[in-house]
């Protein structure tokens, strides 16, 4: 609840900001973007098929760091460097042939490369609203413990990709992508502003905040 | 002081070291090499092991074969080693009771040994108990009972002697060596185990030697005897396979009660040998 008056809020002071007269960069050019996820989670039991798991309970902060083109009033499209912590909460349950690995995160991160394009689709004065899709590819890195639990536990520091071979697998690389609903303003002519919220695959996020800076010559 | 006197001083101090090296060069060493001693941290046996059929419809080499052994002693109390009898590869992994120059080891003995049934040759893996005392150069080791899981039936007993050749153990080119020990020991005292339980917590490490990749069955063996009871045999998943060679990997475990721990590793090395190796025997107390 908590969380949901937070993104109403940011919205609601997007909305609120004062436009302002300046001129804008109306040619498309290149800028930075840059942003964060406080908390992208993959669900319980909807992905876990996907990893070979019983149970999936992952979670940690997202960052990203990137160049985009696009213009002031349009859409933007980008690349970015996409790092996605684990927290030391996470945890997933593999099965294995004889015994369940009990896995937790102990340093564990995916590191990817992503390509993105925000697509506004209404434009209520300085503000925008629109999708915001993405897709790329994300190497898994670190370590994790797997633990397997029984009169006599046993526990194995594993790099993270090994996590999966006692389901005869081993998972180095993963697909990332999102699909978020965003609402961006225009902050002076060159910045915008953004929150979103919606899938980033595996899993999702409630909120995400992230900022584009257009590097064009103003007209 | 003239330059005559410099030269003389320096042509004394040049003709004193050419006669201290010439003394102390090779040509000038007693013709017969030092006895080898032991009881560093390895060596290497040279011997005979008479290995006897004792049950089993199975026909094997009977009698007297050559034994080479190599021992290395882990940690302070662990040893490993590895026999070749004949080309019969095996491993030996146990605890040691002093030193090699003057001790006792008892250990698990892995050996694959050849035996034919109905005229068909198997290659048979044995497993068996083995004591063994050390005396200045001498090894003598005994195995009561190698049974082979894979040739039901078929028990055998080994007796060997050997002298000691080399305080260097011997290579095995072409043929992974993979070593399980404990880190610490093999004694285990109770202390406190990951989450703040009280239990008996102890590290193992899997470690190839030879420089040779090896890639490990998906599943291994724990045998534990909890507070005197029986044995209990688990097969549990390996969540590495791979163990590059020259690398080690760990893993910890910990067990709540009193008793004894052993874990059995296999596994194929890149030549193609299969490579079978167990840990010494875990004590808590």
């Amino acid at each position: 609840m908590m969380r949901l008056c937070a993104v109403w809020l940011c919205l609601g002071c997007l909305l609120l900001v004062p436009a302002r007269s300046d001129a804008q960069i109306d040619d498309t050019t290149w800028g930075i973007t840059g942003g964060v996820s406080p908390q992208w989670k993959m669900p319980g039991t909807i992905l876990a098929d996907l990893f070979d798991a019983t149970t999936l309970d992952v979670k940690g902060p997202e960052f990203r760091i990137g160049v985009i083109r696009g213009t002031t009033n349009g859409g933007e499209w980008g690349v970015s460097l996409i790092h996605k912590r684990l927290s030391k909460e996470s945890e997933f349950e593999i099965e294995g042939t004889n015994d369940t690995l009990t896995v937790v995160a102990d340093d564990a991160e995916m590191i990817g490369l992503e390509v993105h394009k925000f697509f506004p689709f209404a434009r209520p004065g300085r503000v925008q609203i629109g999708v915001n899709l993405g897709g790329g590819i994300a190497q898994l890195r670190g370590f994790v413990s797997g633990v397997q639990i029984g009169a006599t536990s046993t526990n194995f520091s594993l790099p993270f990709p090994e996590a999966f071979v006692v389901a005869r697998s081993e998972i180095d690389w993963l697909p990332i992508g999102r699909a978020e609903l965003g609402v961006a303003t225009l902050i002076g002519e060159r910045l915008k502003i953004r929150v979103s919220g919606g899938f980033n695959m595996p899993g999702y996020q409630i909120v995400s905040l992230s900022f584009s800076y257009l590097l064009g010559q103003d007209r | 002081m003239n330059n005559a006197a410099r030269r003389t001083r320096a042509s004394s101090f040049l003709i004193l070291a050419l006669v201290t090296v010439a003394a102390c060069s090779p040509g000038t060493l007693p013709d017969s090499p030092s006895l080898v001693t032991v009881g560093g941290g390895a060596a290497r046996y040279n011997g005979t092991i008479t290995t006897r059929r004792v049950a089993g419809n199975y026909s094997i080499v009977e009698g007297t074969q050559a034994l080479s052994l190599s021992l290395t002693i882990r940690g302070t109390d662990q040893i490993q080693g590895r026999t070749d009898a004949a080309g019969n590869v095996g491993s030996l992994t146990g605890t040691i009771t002093g030193n090699l120059a003057s001790g006792s080891f008892q250990a698990t003995l892995l050996i694959t040994t050849p035996a034919q049934q109905g005229g068909v040759t198997t290659a048979c893996e044995g497993r068996g108990d083995v004591t063994g005392t050390l005396a200045g150069l001498n090894l003598v080791l005994n195995a009561t009972s190698v049974t082979y899981a894979n040739c039901p039936g078929l028990t055998t007993s080994s007796q060997g002697q050997a002298v000691a050749v080399s305080p260097i153990p011997g290579s095995s080119p072409n043929r992974a060596n993979v070593v399980i020990s404990i880190i610490g020991g093999a004694n285990v005292a109770r202390a406190t185990c990951a989450g703040g339980i009280s239990g008996f917590p102890f590290t193992v490490e899997i470690a190839e030697t030879n420089g040779i990749n090896v890639t490990l069955d998906p599943t291994f063996i724990a045998e534990e005897r909890r507070g005197g009871g029986g044995t209990t045999t688990s097969t549990l998943d390996l969540p590495f396979t791979e163990l590059p060679g020259g690398t080690r990997r760990t893993y910890e475990v910990c067990t709540l009660t009193a008793g004894t721990y052993q874990a059995f590793i296999s596994g194929t090395d890149g030549a193609g040998n299969r490579i079978r190796t167990a840990s010494p025997v875990v004590t808590f107390n």
